[in-house]
């Protein structure tokens, strides 16, 4: 019997993953305009329910304006002309989040690895918290309390359990995304800032639940703090 | 400066109606505003409403009955287990909702303004806390937004300590005059004195 309910809920934790599109498949119409090549992503997310990660990408594709107007392409098409010119790999990965990185040979703290990633059924944005706070407690293991403030978001959107082991921020990232209803991780600095001893605002999550123009001031910030020496060369 | 351009924060639970209220303290400086956001702000309040809010751990009927590792929220509710917090503590969860108003106490109707804090402990800090974890909250039509305030401790077994902690806040990345102040306990989370 208890068997029975196991195997119930994991095929129940598998089919609630709504990241899992078929990037081949014909969108009708997508018209961007207004923003970053950023903000094009999270509506296109949006639009065809598509999860994203974004990593380490290059300072211009949050500040310069982009514009598309494109009818019958397929999904795949769609991210390949957003992100064409922008020297980044692209690739869906097995939990169907698309992972858009731009190549690093520093080893950034999205490879480092979380012990244990021990956590119950919550929403997106709360998960995301834990995986942060886990991340600060691995480098400070004696610390008595944390405390702040966090937006909590979707309410409907929960997800997990999770019990995980040794894997990356990066992988983690990936996973508890790719169980939302439809979301996008964007690394909020790149690779080479992403170092200890910083821990902190590292990486956001936007749901797809509101408009993605609300967040438009949010990938503005990022672009205002990204260091640098990042500017494309 | 001929209109209303200084924004206040007003503060309400979820459930409850606009609290209103805002102190008014000359402080003018630049911004880079823009819409209806713009020209000078001058200050900036959040006020609750007392005697309501604050979701305890350890009485919701729904919820897990206590903060403790492990545990489970299975209705969503966060734990110091999902929160991330250091095993075996416990602690308050509180969900407000904020709204960014003008000094006039008019609502800035403007969604997609990104309201992020600073939070840093300061003394008495009974809890033990080291470590703030802090957001970005994108308003709604209504220059409204959720927040939810958090502590999880170790030192949270029978214990009485609270926490002090300031409290910044900054409108798409420009910072606001006014700063709260938070006491973190086990049993309660107050913002400038107020709430639970």
């Amino acid at each position: 019997m208890l068997r029975t309910f196991f195997i119930v809920l994991v095929f129940v934790r598998l089919v609630s993953a709504s990241c899992q599109p078929n990037l081949n498949a014909t969108v009708q119409t997508f018209t961007f305009s207004g923003g970053s090549r950023v903000d094009a992503i999270l509506e296109l997310g949006k639009q065809t329910n598509i999860c994203f990660g974004l990593r380490n990408l290059p300072r211009s594709a949050f500040v310069e304006p982009a514009s598309f107007r494109l009818k019958n392409q397929t999904a795949r098409l769609i991210i390949d002309k957003i992100f064409d010119g922008e020297r980044v790999d692209i690739k869906q990965m097995p939990e169907g989040l698309v992972y858009v990185s731009r190549p690093s040979k520093v080893s950034s703290l999205f490879d480092y690895k979380i012990a244990e990633f021990d956590i119950g059924r919550a929403t997106l944005q709360t998960t995301s918290l834990g995986l942060k706070n886990r991340l600060v407690l691995q480098f400070v293991p004696g610390t008595q309390g944390i405390a702040g403030s966090y937006y909590s978001g979707d309410q409907t959107d929960l997800i997990g359990p999770f019990q995980e082991y040794q894997k990356t921020i990066t992988e983690l990232l990936t996973l508890i995304v790719s169980a939302s209803k439809g979301a996008t991780w964007i690394s909020a600095i790149p690779d080479s800032a992403a170092v200890l001893p910083r821990t902190e605002n590292l990486w956001v999550v936007i749901e797809y639940n509101r408009s993605m123009r609300d967040y438009r001031s949010l990938t503005e910030q990022i672009a205002r703090n990204f260091p640098a020496s990042e500017e494309p060369k | 400066m001929g209109t209303a351009a200084e924004f206040a924060f007003a503060a309400s639970f979820a459930t409850g109606d606009w609290s209103r209220s805002s102190v008014k303290r000359p402080f003018p400086f630049t911004s880079r505003g823009r819409g209806r956001v713009r020209s000078a702000i001058q200050d900036t309040i959040l006020t609750h409403r007392s005697g309501q809010g604050g979701n305890s751990f350890r009485s919701m009927n729904t919820g897990p009955s206590s903060c403790e590792q492990g545990q489970d929220g299975s209705n969503g509710l966060p734990t110091c287990a999902t929160l991330g917090g250091p095993t075996g503590s416990r602690g308050w969860v509180r969900n407000v909702t904020n709204q960014l108003q003008y000094q006039d106490g008019s609502a800035v109707l403007q969604s997609g303004i990104t309201m992020a804090d600073t939070i840093t402990i300061s003394t008495p800090n009974g809890l033990g806390l080291s470590g703030t974890s802090t957001g970005s909250f994108p308003t709604t039509g209504d220059g409204s937004f959720p927040d939810t305030y958090f502590d999880c401790s170790k030192l949270c077994f029978g214990s009485s300590s609270t926490a002090s902690a300031v409290q910044s806040w900054t409108w798409n990345g420009t910072g606001l005059f006014h700063t709260n102040g938070l006491v973190y306990s086990c049993s309660s989370i107050t913002i400038d004195g107020k709430g639970k």
